[in-house]
């Protein structure tokens, strides 16, 4: 398995989207240029002590062609002003990695190299999924197709990548949308999720929410929900998310809003013990207001996942 | 028959093609059998789902700054609007654009070829469905194009012939009305109307010279109005 550089756990992380124009994001501002919103400095900032290490995802500034030198500047801010002590990673959006057609990932790559040569990116980490679909964007990545040419397709696109970035790709369980993840194939996902990262002598990244999505769209409840992991690649696992999930209507959805269910709880407990290689375990998308501060809301979810991490971490 | 990424994509963006999966009209679909057997085993109400997302956020995702179909087409929308009242959501009109085929040239992400973008597109349509009056609707197109080029000058997309390209950037001159200039040049936009001596001036392959004299106008009113051209960034690489 490729390994990243520098050995044993770093502990609680955490994730950030960062999309242009958002309130948690970049934006171009007109004396300063491309900057970090003030409220991620300010969060990030208060909470070092909390977390050792952040990754923040690739979003497209503009429609132009990939040049790293178009996201400097806004990069430069971020890492300038939070603490420097976390471990930095990337989380890639357009890599495809589920894709069949022809896609042409050098340029991706290329931009990707750039950023982990200047701001030492410890890894990269991308969703096996399909991002787009013949050049035309999905509202959120969809599911590999799970089938056998799927699966050689995705093992092919991940060795390609794998040989030419800088820093290891880390491969993450897709997720599964309960009203709008068509999954075409019949492939238990786990196992081929497994077969992707064994054969490509990946890393691999387990997303609590995603996992859960997958088993509840399965028809699993309760206790069921937590059966399989030995089908996971466990002892590939460098790294686990969590997301803000919540169960509406009778459906499991990653909704991103920063309060864990107690099957995400569960769920990490299990994991835990069964990932020798984990590195990070990462609160993805904690929601903070201007001040920089938790939403009360989502404060116990939080404080909770950081008294379990604790322990494994220590 | 089809390879199954392109089923996928057609189930995702064509309505004609999806409607014959969920009627179960599955020789219409074009699959080696074991493909259909994949496809006839997807959940057809997530599918029906996506889809209608997909082609709301056509209309209604905005573009890195450049704004949505909603902002950029408002006059041909109305028209729209004002010949299908029961669309009060848009939804027909965003499927009736992805299903139509100016909609397949549109790639947003060039890594599986570079294709028209968006705001072509719908134009397209919008000329194919005869929407709005044909000046509107070149206006609109031009406005948006310059709109798309100011955010990102250099957009992976393919430019239409109409779309001029100078050392400051793109421009456009209307053809369907008295002459008037649509430019993106230095990060700003630019629109006005010409007179027919500039629009001429600064027509593909243009010798000034030959303009000024077809025109009645002296050298030094040439060269000012050169001066002026080249100030805005919109000298023709031929001057």
């Amino acid at each position: 398995m490729r390994q990243p550089a520098g050995a044993g756990r770093r502990g609680l992380g955490v994730g950030l989207d960062l999309p242009w124009g958002a309130p948690v994001g970049f934006r171009c501002d007109p004396e300063r240029g491309d900057v970090v919103e003030d409220r991620v400095v300010r969060f990030l900032s208060s909470h070092a002590e909390a977390f050792a290490y952040v990754f923040v995802s690739w979003q497209p500034k503009s429609r132009n062609g990939l040049d790293a030198n178009d996201y400097v500047a806004a990069f430069d801010d971020l890492f300038e002003r939070i603490p420097s002590a976390a471990v930095r990673t990337l989380h890639q959006t357009t890599l495809n990695l589920g894709a069949l057609e022809a896609y042409d990932r050098a340029p991706i790559v290329d931009l990707t190299n750039a950023l982990i040569e200047r701001y030492g990116f410890a890894w990269v980490n991308e969703d096996l999924g399909l991002w787009s679909i013949h050049g035309r964007p999905l509202p959120y990545p969809l599911p590999p197709y799970l089938t056998r040419s799927g699966l050689r397709a995705a093992v092919r696109n991940t060795e390609a990548v794998q040989a030419r970035l800088q820093a290891p790709l880390v491969l993450e369980f897709p997720g599964f949308s309960p009203d709008e993840s068509p999954t075409l194939g019949d492939l238990h996902a786990y196992d081929f999720f497994r077969e992707v990262v064994e054969e490509s002598g990946s890393p691999a990244t387990l997303d609590l929410a995603h996992l859960l999505s997958y088993q509840w769209l399965r028809g699993k409840r309760g206790e069921a929900l937590y059966e399989e992991i030995e089908r996971l690649p466990t002892d590939h696992c460098l790294e686990i998310h969590l997301s803000g999930c919540a169960i509406i209507g009778g459906r499991f959805m990653d909704v991103h809003h920063g309060i864990l269910l107690d099957e995400q709880f569960e769920l990490l407990s299990r994991l835990l013990p069964n990932c020798p290689n984990l590195r990070a375990v990462t609160y993805e998308d904690p929601k903070f207001d201007e001040r920089g501060e938790l939403l009360a809301t989502t404060r116990a979810s939080f404080e909770r996942l950081r008294a379990q991490v604790a322990p494994w971490a220590a | 028959m089809i390879p199954l990424d392109q089923a996928l994509d057609r189930l995702i963006h064509k309505r004609g093609y999806r409607d014959a999966y969920l009627q179960g009209r599955f020789d219409a679909l074009e699959l080696a059998a074991s493909d259909l057997a994949l496809v006839r085993s997807m959940n057809g109400q997530a599918l029906g789902r996506l889809a209608e997302r997909v082609a709301g956020e056509a209309l209604a995702r905005k573009h890195s700054g450049s704004g949505s179909l909603f902002e950029l087409y408002p006059r041909s929308i109305q028209a729209w609007r004002e010949a299908h009242p029961e669309d009060a959501s848009g939804l027909c009109l965003a499927f009736a654009f992805l299903d139509s085929p100016a909609f397949d040239g549109y790639r947003e992400l060039p890594f599986s070829g570079i294709g028209t973008s968006l705001e072509e597109a719908f134009f397209r349509f919008c000329e194919l469905e005869g929407l709005a009056d044909r000046v509107i609707r070149e206006h609109e197109f031009l406005a948006a194009m310059m709109q798309l080029l100011v955010v990102s000058p250099s957009a992976c997309v393919a430019l239409p012939d109409c779309i001029q390209r100078t050392a400051g950037g793109f421009f456009s001159i209307s053809a369907r009305a008295a002459p008037t200039l649509y430019a993106a040049v230095r990060g700003r936009l630019v629109r006005g109307p010409l007179t027919p001596f500039l629009a001429s001036l600064l027509a593909p392959g243009a010798q000034p010279r030959q303009v000024a004299e077809q025109h009645g106008v002296s050298k030094s009113v040439l060269d000012q109005s050169l001066a002026q051209l080249s100030a805005l960034g919109l000298v023709p690489r031929c001057s």
